[in-house]
């Protein structure tokens, strides 16, 4: 491809991000060298969830909401089914608690070593892909091949304790359908154990490729808990000092209809600025590094990976700390956890309004549910992580932008899509496609 | 010629429409005397990895829309060019293809893959086609070329067929 014009005004357009959950398109528009506008632009139809949620009973949420994403099922699952439990005054025994941290940590494992290795890795090793990178060199190929055993070993976890791989139906409101079995558990511990060896072992491979410089000024917010590293329960906090009961979310919080997307974009109203913020592994990890497991924190003082840690692309690094986390948690849960006696707690469906937020593996999810007296749901909020995070996209995007002028097309095509690729979106899928479209002007 | 053991016998499909022919056809054969053969109703071409083995045969049976006729069946050895520009990998889904060279290029790929697809034609997806009543024609094709499929995956199982037994159903 010819090398685009040296000028100092173009416009770079992204179209259709098309496929599955995730269609967008990007335009940056430069002129004298200096950016007038860059928009993310998801277009993809509305999918009206929430609407249809009104009218069905509360105990459907967790698994409507599951169908949302394929890859997160069981963070949307955990934030309806808190947020419903949370209306009907049901309080979670210990160990069915741990249970579902254990499907948290496989749905985590699973879905950061797909992003990592199959969606992220490629950009820093200068290939379009896993294949024609394990193709090109066998180091690369032995990395692709853990990669696999260790998502192989998250997508066990996630069929042992929620039922099956993807779009998992063990999760109810009360507890779980079947109480997930302790030996069925046990015989998971051996690949586990390889997975959190292996990984240490990666992490320290995914340090020694080259990062770009550049750090990101926008706040970082993620839940935070007293005794563990957030996934299903916290408190709200940001790196600008909030500190926030679930309930106050609304009040600090807005999403925002902008003129060229059909996502909603997320403000924090008492956040600096226009109120743009960050979630997701940075966000944790900034966060809450204090709360990860001694393992967790000893590599990643030995990797100079410790908070702060500001540059979006260190989140290839930051996601494998998070996969360690999850492998070292879910052994220790297997380990530590006995056979829950009862798979379930009884509740009774009565009216009230209730929120939660869990960390899915893109960050934070929102559900907020008000029923009536018969359980019925009256309404329904969903705040999706990549809605908080597309501002955030975007602001990254214009900070890169100058440097698009002197690059060619398929130069700055890839390097965009790079910046994209940072915050794992769930229009990830569509990224690969990206064509671009560069004018003069 | 027969395939050599052990033999993974996958089908991709989806509970939706034609495309669950490939789950129809594992389900076929498992009312079948196949010894050695593992069968595997699979979602997509990730799901792969969890079954692949390095040695002996490993079998890919999907809905296909390549153009032709609907109930056509296709029969190929992998690698094949007109697979080639199917190499997707996302966060939603692999093509099977990128599972493939994948698989090969790490090792995991047994020495024979061979793929068989039912032509479906262009349809409304959402049309399921155990619908009889609604879709007589469409599914009496469809379950033809399953059962040709069926002979064929049976032949090189090793396991014959007797001469007075009937492949293809009427219903």
């Amino acid at each position: 491809m010819a090398d685009a014009p040296k000028s100092h005004s173009k416009t770079i357009q992204v179209h259709a991000l098309a496929r599955v959950e995730g269609e967008g398109a990007l335009t940056i528009r430069l002129e004298q060298g200096q950016v007038k506008d860059v928009q993310l632009r998801i277009y993809e139809p509305p999918r009206f969830y929430e609407a249809f949620l009104r009218g069905r009973h509360a105990t459907e949420a967790p698994d409507i909401t599951a169908r949302i994403c394929g890859i997160c099922p069981v963070a949307y699952q955990m934030s309806a089914v808190h947020a419903i439990e949370k209306i009907f005054g049901v309080t979670m025994p210990a160990p069915l608690r741990q249970w579902r941290r254990l499907l948290y940590c496989g749905e985590w494992i699973e879905s950061h070593v797909l992003h990592m290795f199959f969606l992220h890795l490629p950009d820093f090793v200068g290939h379009e892909s896993a294949v024609s990178m394990a193709q090109a060199n066998p180091e690369w190929a032995s990395v692709v091949k853990q990669a696999l055993r260790i998502k192989k070993a998250g997508n066990a976890l996630v069929k042992v304790v929620g039922g099956r791989e993807v779009h998992p139906i063990n999760v109810k409101v009360g507890g779980f359908y079947r109480a997930p079995r302790h030996e069925e558990c046990q015989a998971l511990l051996p690949e586990l154990e390889w997975s959190r060896d292996a990984m240490q072992q990666l992490i320290g491979w995914l340090m020694s490729l080259d990062y770009p410089d550049f750090e990101v000024e926008h706040p970082f917010v993620a839940l935070r808990h007293p005794l563990e590293y957030p996934m299903n329960e916290g408190r709200v906090v940001s790196s600008t000092g909030l500190d926030l009961a679930v309930e106050a979310f609304p009040s600090h919080f807005i999403e925002q209809q902008v003129p060229h997307s059909n996502a909603l974009q997320s403000r924090g109203t008492t956040l600096p600025g226009e109120g743009v913020y960050q979630v997701g592994p940075l966000a944790r990890w900034n966060l809450n590094a204090n709360q990860a497991p001694p393992l967790v924190q000893s590599i990643a003082a030995s990797l100079n990976l410790m908070p702060p840690v500001k540059n979006p692309y260190r989140s290839l690094a930051i996601r494998g700390l998070e996969v360690l986390l999850a492998l070292d948690e879910a052994i220790r849960i297997i380990r530590s956890t006995p056979q829950a006696t009862s798979a379930s707690v009884p509740f009774e469906a009565c009216a009230g309004r209730g929120e939660a937020i869990t960390e899915a593996p893109r960050g934070m999810l929102y559900h907020r549910y008000a029923t009536s007296a018969d359980g019925l749901i009256q309404d329904a909020v969903i705040i999706p992580p990549t809605s908080q995070n597309q501002r955030g996209m975007e602001l990254d995007m214009a900070h890169l932008a100058p440097s698009l002028l002197q690059m060619s097309d398929e130069e700055a095509s890839l390097a965009a899509e790079r910046v994209i690729r940072n915050y794992d979106p769930c229009i990830s899928c569509a990224t690969h496609f990206l064509k671009f479209k560069v004018e003069g002007r | 010629m027969n395939w050599c053991h052990p033999i993974q016998i996958v089908g991709l499909g989806s509970p939706h429409g034609w495309d669950r022919i490939g789950w129809d056809v594992i389900e076929r054969l498992k009312s079948l005397p196949l010894v050695g053969v593992s069968l595997h109703p699979l979602h997509g071409g990730h799901d792969l990895f969890n079954v692949i083995e390095s040695e002996g045969t490993l079998v890919v049976i999907d809905a296909v829309q390549a153009g032709g006729r609907r109930g056509d069946v296709f029969h190929v050895a992998w690698p094949h060019e007109r697979l080639m520009d199917e190499r997707t990998i996302s966060s939603h889904g692999w093509s099977m293809e990128a599972v493939l060279q994948l698989a090969r290029t790490l090792g995991m790929l047994p020495p024979t893959v061979e793929l068989f697809g039912i032509e479906i034609g262009e349809i409304d997806a959402n049309v399921g086609h155990s619908s009889m009543v609604e879709h007589p024609m469409e599914s009496l094709v469809l379950r033809k070329a399953m059962e040709q499929i069926v002979a064929m995956i049976r032949e090189r199982c090793g396991v014959g067929l007797h001469p007075d037994q009937t492949v293809i159903k009427s219903s």
